[in-house]
């Protein structure tokens, strides 16, 4: 059963910090420059550890994890999809996805607070706030993680594709969006208070938020990718 | 209630041996903040030349940790615990220093260009030009052209661009070519994800910095303090 498109309401989950911080943090512990420091043990080990500690105090306080969904009309003309009426996506895959019945929800994530709060919380601990950014980025992971699983709930028995929007890219122009066609989707939240917007330039403002359409597939449709 | 000061102990302090900065220079390098911590406040307690343990000792346990990141021998967690041990150090260094005629090695301002929201690059160029002995000053993320012409207009000898994103990269040709018509003398370093040397020659700027110790390298090529 799909979510119900005639619903034209978003919702709104929030998820308490501290049951994505543990998982979060064990991520970040795992990847090779932070495994590497933490298992050789002494002084650096144990300097780490206190940034790590910090930087999740930091976000235990600061973050206000939430999730938003909500489904949208997709019509398609000819290889693109007119999302929510609002803006035009040119995408073949997604095109034929839609044709042959798949849905789409447009999800939001965000942390909820900026960069510059965690700086300040950290009295202006470069190391800490380094750390901090890690963990968030891993702490934001986990939060679309829990969106995906969300909407997996939601639509039993489809086969859910996801397309994020990448606003900006670091190695390329590569399936960048626009940002002016990034903020006309955003404001298919308007009807909640997240406060999440893009910048001119493409950043997400605060800079821990993803946005994004999933297209839930009736099963007996064909896999594609994008 | 008088105090007779001759009941109470009075530890001696010890002048730092050779031993001791060679201990002072490891601890830096290992991330040892406490005994980074005990050893400078036992020079400053005996007076010695604070200046000249952080150009002779520390400064360059930085740099040999910056060395170490860029030969891939080290990752960023590393500088960052060492960045720490040093700050330990040169929080007790620089209220006396402040009090005397010492220069640092050069004032520097860095800030994220507009439209740019990131700032984990220029935050570790923040800690290793801290860690070389230059003064810096932080203006953010975000920040106009204007606000890069006043950081200079305050002596700020080096202006550090940083941009991370494809998007925001053309907006450092816009700060270099505001300075210039600005008249500003400071020269300009940049660096981020995107950039390359070609593109620091393309827009004019003095020099470019591929990672944060190269950043520093940079500031001091452009400050004609290294080849």
């Amino acid at each position: 059963m799909g979510l119900d498109q005639s619903n034209t309401a978003s919702t709104l989950i929030n998820i308490p910090p501290a049951e994505l911080l543990s998982k979060a943090r064990a991520r970040l512990q795992r990847q090779k420059q932070y495994a590497r420091v933490l298992e050789r043990g002494g002084n650096r080990a144990s300097g780490l550890q206190s940034l790590l500690s910090q930087a999740s105090d930091c976000i235990a306080t600061l973050a206000q994890p939430c999730i938003a969904l909500r489904p949208v009309q997709a019509s398609v003309h000819h290889s693109s999809v007119q999302i929510a009426g609002l803006t035009q996506v040119e995408n073949q895959m997604l095109a034929k996805d839609v044709a042959s019945g798949g849905t789409v929800t447009a999800y939001l994530v965000t942390l909820g607070f900026s960069q510059n709060s965690a700086f300040q919380w950290l009295n202006g601990d470069y190391g800490a706030h380094h750390v901090q950014s890690d963990l968030s980025n891993e702490v934001l992971f986990k939060l679309g993680r829990i969106a995906h699983r969300k909407q997996f709930e939601q639509n039993v028995g489809a086969r859910l594709k996801r397309i994020s929007v990448q606003v900006n890219d670091v190695c390329g122009q590569g399936k960048v969006w626009d940002p002016k066609k990034v903020q006309s989707l955003l404001s298919v939240f308007d009807d909640i208070s997240l406060d999440v917007s893009v910048t001119n330039s493409g950043c997400f403002q605060p800079l821990n938020s993803l946005l994004g359409l999933t297209i839930a597939l009736p099963p007996h449709v064909g896999l594609s990718s994008f | 209630m008088r105090i007779h000061i001759e009941n109470y102990p009075i530890k001696k302090a010890h002048m730092l041996s050779e031993d001791d900065k060679d201990e002072l220079f490891d601890a830096i390098c290992d991330g040892d903040r406490e005994t980074v911590v005990e050893l400078v406040s036992r020079a400053r307690d005996d007076g010695q030349n604070l200046g000249e343990l952080l150009k002779d000792t520390m400064i360059p346990a930085m740099t040999e940790i910056g060395n170490q990141f860029s030969a891939g021998e080290v990752f960023v967690p590393e500088m960052l615990v060492a960045a720490r041990a040093m700050q330990g150090g040169i929080n007790i260094i620089e209220p006396i220093l402040a009090q005397t005629d010492h220069e640092p090695v050069g004032r520097v301002c860095i800030g994220s260009v507009k439209g740019d929201l990131h700032d984990i690059g220029k935050n570790l160029v923040v800690m290793m030009l801290k860690g070389a002995g230059f003064e810096v000053e932080d203006l953010g993320v975000d920040v106009g052209n204007a606000a890069f012409a006043e950081a200079a207009e305050r002596g700020n000898q080096v202006i550090c661009l940083s941009a991370l994103l494809t998007t925001t990269k053309p907006q450092m040709g816009e700060v270099v070519k505001y300075l210039k018509e600005a008249g500003t003398t400071a020269k300009v370093v940049i660096g981020g994800a995107v950039i390359t040397q070609s593109y620091a020659d393309a827009i004019g700027a003095d020099a470019f910095g591929e990672d944060a110790p190269g950043a520093v390298n940079a500031v001091k090529r452009a400050l004609g303090l290294a080849n």
